[in-house]
Parts: structure tokens; C-alpha cells; sequence
């Protein structure tokens, strides 16, 4: 059973905004839209640490619970998608989502919020339909694909988790279990 | 496994799309469904005494609910397919479209009540009408809390009592809107012993209110430092004026004032009840704007490598 997921290390990300700039291209994302974002946390500050931010495609999705017209699901993948046709723009899902993921053109009354847009996975925007019937395809998450220093990676969850416990595993020194 | 956590002071305005319009539409909700309660008691208790009271609550609930449902349209990123309420709606897990079936049943009933009552149905009928009114009143006023309580990650709003405060406001605020149209007409002795009684009903209402309110507060202040943080801002930061002096002087303690006033020393006066009940429906449009606005976003934690 795969289920997808992202690795955020914010100890390796180095804010070259490679990855939004990946996404962009990628998927014609409109403008106004991020559907990664790099946050800077405690910036021009000490101890200051960048974070590459897309959609996390959460087990138990908060933005699926509270979504009024079904807009978002789950594929059975992991992938948390949304269908954009059904989306009315309430911004309810931004306001049940911990990350900031769902993205919206615009901001205030009257329309001008537009429709939600988040991370796909880089599945969505080409779902073509052939003889009628929609291709399942491959996830496979440009972002991941073009960052250089390896903070982002992406694919299924015990993978993923592997990678993360080398990556500490190699931190921890071996007399005083601590971190380097 | 060495897991340390560190919280991330993320920006608050990103995480804002809700704002006036959202509570001014929570507001006249509120309004709209604690009039139809209001209407649909008289009608039961009253047996025919307070026909004004319900004609006028009856009125003012669906007109209210329709111009906060508007208020609701306009709010939307895409108005057209948000209208389609059967269509779009499909999610029954979620408050907001729950809310909306309920809103649109409210309404279509708020009409039908009021059809009974300025045709003079046969009475059967408007008990029926009645009590569904009041359960639907009481529905949507705990609906536009729970819409705001299911948001976990909100510690303001994701509160037990929020709910309950906002059922409180909306009753009081609903019984000040329905009363406050038949003070404007024609008085008499009788009308005037109607208003009274009734103002003593929302001296009762708002005493509890004024109670939760403490509890909601003291109860968010103590859930983490983004609940203490909103609390801060209500409390003595940017809304500290708006709260003390809008919601619990004007809203709250005001009326009470008003009320006592009215019951004692100036009993024939029609000015009093007016400002007391005008008071009271300022002190549920600021409520409902500070808890929009000091609501805080509470980041996610994260592991430290």
C-alpha cells in the first residue's frame, strides 16, 4: 500500500526557492499562487531556518473534513487532490490547514478570492481522459526532483521515513546519544 | 530517538481569508435565527396576546437570514456555484454546508410562518410551525459557533463554549431585533407590560451570556500561548477599547442598566427600551467582529534533526 508523502529538512534547505520555481513551470500555476512555499523562520535572526512548505497530504486531512462540497479527496495513493469545478472559495479548508497549503489567487470580499489551487503532487494538472476514461498518473513530485541539497524529497511513507532515520541516525554521536 | 520540538512563529495575516464580512454575516445569522425563536415562543405562550411580537420576529428573521446569506455570497471565491445549494453541498460531515441547507430551510420556513400568521391559519398549523421554528432557531445559532469550533488549529475558536456563547448572543440579540419595530409603532399599556416581561427575559439572557463569556475567555487564555496571545489582544491589546467598552459596556452590562432603569423609575418611557435593545445589538455585531479578528493560527510542531 504506497502512501505518498514529502520529507521536509529544514537543516539542509538553503531558501534558493528552486523548488517554487520547479512547481511553477511545472504545473502553469497561476499567478498569486504558491503551491510550495519556502518559509523563513526567525529571519536575519540567530538560529534563523528555511523550510520548503507544500500541501504535507496529511493520514487524517483536516482540509477534507471540513470542505463543504467535496472538492478535496483522497486518492488511494495518499494524494490529497482537489477537483476545482466543485470549489465555491470559501476558504474554510485554509482555515483548517496547520500549513497554509490551500492557496488562493486573491484576497476579500466579493468574489475576488477565486478558487482554492494547492499541491498535487504533480498528478493533477494532467489528468487527460483517454477513451473516456481517466489515466492514473505517476506521482512524482518535480520539486523533490529539482532540489539540489536534498531538503525536499518524496514518495511513499516507510521510504521516506527510512531516509529521515539515516539522516538523524548519522547525527547522533555514538558514546552520548546526543545530536551533533 | 531524540525528538525535540520547537514552535514556528509563523506570520498571522496569511492565515486571515475570513473577515468582516464573515462576522457581520455571523451577526445578522445569529439575529435572524434568535428572532424566529423569539416569534415562534410568543406565538406558542403568548395564545394571541403577543401577535405583534411574532409578526415582527416572524418578519425580520428570514429577511435578516437573507441579507446575511448575500453578505455569505459575496464572501465566496465563486458566488454562482455557491447558490447552488443542493448541487454544491454535498458534504454532510461539514458545519459550513450544513449551515447552509440550514439556512435555506430556515428561511423557506421563516416565509411559510409568516404566511400562517398574517392570513390567520388555523392554529394546529402554526404550533407545528412553531416548534420546528424554535428547534431551527436554535440550530442555526449553535451552527455559526460550531462553524468556528471545529477549526482545531484555532485555539480561540476551538472552544467548548463558543458555541453556547453565540446561541446566548443570538437569542438576546434576536429577542432586541424583534422587539425593537413594535416599540417604534403605536404604544399601549398592554404592549408596553409585553415589552417589559420580555426585556426581563434578556436581562436573564445576557446575565448568562456575560457569565460564559468570562468562562470562554478564561478558557481560551488557558489553552496554549496562541490562546493566551488572542486572549492578550482582547484583553488589553488592539480590541482591549472594543471589548471593554463595546461588548461588555455597551452589550452587556448597558442593557442591564437600561432595563433596570425602565422597570423602576421611568416605566411609561419608549426611548429607554429602544436604546437599551439598539445597545444590545451593537454589543453582537463587536462580539462577533473581536473573535473573528484576534483569532490566531496556531503553527504545527515540527521535529528538530
Amino acid at each position: 500500500m504506497v502512501n505518498l508523502k514529502f520529507l521536509l529538512d529544514h537543516t539542509r534547505c538553503i531558501r534558493c526557492k528552486g523548488c517554487e520555481a520547479a512547481c511553477k513551470t511545472q504545473n502553469d500555476v497561476p499567478v498569486g499562487i504558491r503551491r510550495i512555499r519556502v518559509v523563513a523562520v526567525n529571519e536575519g535572526k540567530p538560529g534563523e531556518k528555511n523550510v520548503p512548505l507544500p500541501c504535507l497530504h496529511c493520514d487524517d486531512a483536516p482540509c477534507i473534513k471540513v470542505c463543504p462540497t467535496r472538492t478535496l479527496y483522497k486518492r488511494e495513493d495518499g494524494a490529497v487532490l482537489h477537483d476545482k469545478d466543485k470549489c465555491i472559495g470559501c476558504g474554510y479548508c485554509l482555515m483548517a490547514c496547520p500549513f497554509g497549503a490551500p492557496q488562493f489567487p486573491g484576497s476579500g470580499p466579493f468574489g475576488s478570492r477565486g478558487k482554492m489551487d494547492k499541491c498535487s503532487f504533480c498528478v493533477q494538472p494532467f489528468i487527460q481522459k483517454e477513451n473516456g476514461q481517466k489515466i492514473f498518473r505517476e506521482p512524482i513530485a518535480r520539486c523533490a526532483v529539482f532540489c539540489a541539497t536534498g531538503a525536499l524529497d518524496a514518495g511513499d511513507a516507510t521510504e521516506i521515513s527510512a531516509k529521515f532515520r539515516e539522516r538523524v541516525a548519522a547525527k547522533i554521536q555514538p558514546l552520548t546519544g546526543t545530536l551533533v | 530517538m531524540v525528538m525535540l520540538y520547537e514552535l514556528w512563529p509563523w506570520e498571522v495575516p496569511e492565515y486571515a481569508p475570513w473577515s468582516w464580512i464573515i462576522a457581520f454575516y455571523l451577526f445578522l445569522g445569529g439575529v435572524g435565527a434568535g428572532a424566529l425563536v423569539t416569534a415562534s415562543l410568543a406565538d406558542l405562550i403568548g395564545r394571541g396576546k403577543y401577535r405583534d411580537i411574532s409578526k415582527s420576529g416572524v418578519l425580520i428573521s428570514p429577511i435578516v437570514l437573507i441579507i446575511g446569506s448575500i453578505l455569505l455570497l459575496f464572501d465566496l471565491g465563486d458566488p454562482l456555484r455557491g447558490i447552488q445549494i443542493p448541487r454544491a453541498f454535498v458534504n454532510t460531515g461539514s458545519w459550513l454546508a450544513i449551515g447552509a441547507w440550514l439556512l435555506m430551510i430556515t428561511i423557506i420556513l421563516g416565509f411559510t410562518y409568516a404566511y400562517t400568521l398574517f392570513r390567520d391559519k388555523s392554529r394546529g398549523l402554526r404550533v407545528f410551525l412553531a416548534i420546528i421554528g424554535i428547534l431551527l432557531g436554535i440550530a442555526v445559532g449553535t451552527y455559526t459557533g460550531l462553524l468556528l469550533r471545529v477549526l482545531q488549529f484555532i485555539p480561540l475558536w476551538h472552544s467548548d463554549f463558543l458555541p453556547l456563547l453565540f446561541v446566548l448572543s443570538a437569542l438576546s440579540t434576536g429577542l432586541a431585533a424583534t422587539l425593537f419595530f413594535p416599540l417604534l409603532t403605536k404604544l399601549t399599556e398592554e404592549k408596553m407590560k409585553t415589552v417589559h416581561r420580555l426585556s426581563i427575559v434578556d436581562d436573564a439572557i445576557v446575565a448568562f451570556e456575560i457569565l460564559v463569556l468570562a468562562i470562554f475567555i478564561d478558557s481560551v487564555s488557558k489553552t496554549n500561548a496562541f490562546g493566551m496571545e488572542s486572549v492578550a489582544a482582547i484583553t488589553t491589546g488592539v480590541y482591549s477599547l472594543l471589548f471593554w467598552v463595546g461588548v461588555i459596556g455597551i452589550g452587556l452590562v448597558a442593557p442591564l442598566f437600561l432595563s433596570t432603569m425602565s422597570l423602576t423609575v421611568v416605566k411609561h418611557s419608549r426611548t429607554l427600551p429602544i436604546i437599551e435593545f439598539t445597545c444590545v445589538l451593537i454589543g453582537g455585531l463587536l462580539l462577533r467582529l473581536i473573535i473573528i479578528y484576534a483569532a490566531i493560527k496556531q503553527p504545527i510542531f515540527f521535529p528538530v534533526i
